[in-house]
């Protein structure tokens, strides 16, 4: 989500103007880097002189890295892929029984499992050469490359509408 | 893609001696880690016994381009290669265009300002001192919330005028994001049961 999206989502969703915005994860595109974003006069000069300070913190190599990382998602039109790929992964995991939502947007999105199974789905998806992660018992969480192809979420879809008919979710686990 | 057979426990041998070594030398926070991984390309990485994986994990929401993406490597290279660090003791040309790119994409407004950290964590510190500044007293953080797992460092930092205007505060959860608006006023009294239950049932304070 860019920077202008994310706040206005806040804006248009809970009625809030944020003075201050905190961005990091894929900002570098894998290089570390964080970074407050302060709206205004007011929260621009909130920490002045000695008040705050980092060592690393913005050096020329994480920003060149975030600099060609925001490049790139431009260049290549990549929040066009975003959109297709995730109205593709959501449209294909909804129909699949078990699912019960798919929450989320863009590429980062969670499937609510109609059991506490997502722990022993996410291991079989390793076994069969899918990296996902189950941040809850009951959610499997999807946070691909921008740049994922709906060829290669295919694989994945597949995979784990076999997974689901082989092994179903009933109430309460399995 | 890999097949099941190729990916079962015969197949993670070197992996499994590299996981050893990890065991004897890294501190345990992580638990046992699920593959090691030697290298990315695109949307696939592969283990250290050849196995291939489609990441849609994407080294938890980081890697944005993928692994390797050209251009990001290209960028980093010749980055690494003219300067790579100066402290900020020194301003550095990445560094202000990168600040004025990002004010931009937030279409922020004249007199905005960008600090740059190390992660996101770092990031939400920086901000959490700015909102103790105001002297308001209370930071209302998101039941479920992931913030980072920095401990308040500050609090341990030994000179006043580097600790004292942000001491620590009282944390309030809430379980909803609407009820931090003050902008509107149609869902003010819903809210502001929201937050009393919240704070009396539902809510810890926390201190830094």
């Amino acid at each position: 989500m860019s920077p202008a999206r994310a706040r206005g989502s806040l804006t248009r969703l809970h009625g809030i103007q944020p003075d201050v915005m905190t961005l990091a994860k894929g900002l570098g595109g894998g290089f570390p880097i964080g970074a407050v974003v302060a709206f205004g006069d007011r929260a621009g000069t909130m920490l002045g002189k000695g008040e705050h300070g980092t060592t690393f913190g913005g050096n020329p190599l994480a920003a060149a890295a975030a600099l060609a990382t925001l490049r790139v998602i431009e260049d290549e039109d990549l929040i066009a892929n975003v959109k297709a790929v995730s109205a593709h992964l959501r449209e294909r995991l909804e129909a699949m029984v078990g699912v019960v939502e798919v929450r989320g947007e863009g590429l980062l999105l969670g499937i609510g499992l109609a059991a506490p199974a997502s722990a022993e789905i996410a291991q079989a998806a390793v076994a069969a050469g899918f990296i996902v992660n189950p941040p809850s018992p009951d959610t499997i969480r999807l946070v691909p490359a921008l740049t994922l192809t709906t060829a290669e979420a295919d694989t994945f879809l597949t995979w784990i509408e076999g997974h689901l008919a082989a092994h179903p979710l009933n109430e309460g686990g399995r | 893609m890999s097949g099941l057979s190729e990916h079962g426990e015969g197949g993670l041998e070197r992996g499994a001696v590299d996981l050893q070594r990890y065991g004897h030398a890294l501190m345990g926070t992580f638990g046992v880690p699920m593959r090691v991984l030697t290298r990315g390309e695109g949307s696939y990485v592969w283990d250290a016994d050849g196995n291939r994986y489609l990441d849609l994990l994407g080294g938890i929401a980081v890697n944005a381009l993928g692994h390797g993406h050209p251009a990001w490597v290209e960028a980093i290279a010749s980055q690494a290669a003219t300067l790579a660090h100066a402290s900020n003791f020194f301003a550095t040309e990445p560094q202000i265009a990168l600040a004025e790119r990002l004010l931009d994409l937030a279409q922020a407004p004249t007199g905005s300002r960008v600090f740059f950290a190390n992660s996101g964590t770092e990031a939400n510190e920086a901000a959490i001192k700015m909102a103790r500044k105001t002297g308001k007293g209370t930071i209302i953080a998101l039941e479920g919330g992931f913030h980072g797992r920095s401990t308040g460092a500050l609090a341990l930092t030994y000179k006043e005028a580097y600790r004292a205007p942000f001491a620590p505060s009282s944390v309030t959860w809430c379980s909803c994001l609407s009820t931090m608006s003050r902008r509107w006023p149609m869902r003010w009294r819903p809210m502001r049961r929201t937050f009393r239950r919240s704070s009396s049932s539902r809510s810890r304070v926390r201190r830094a």
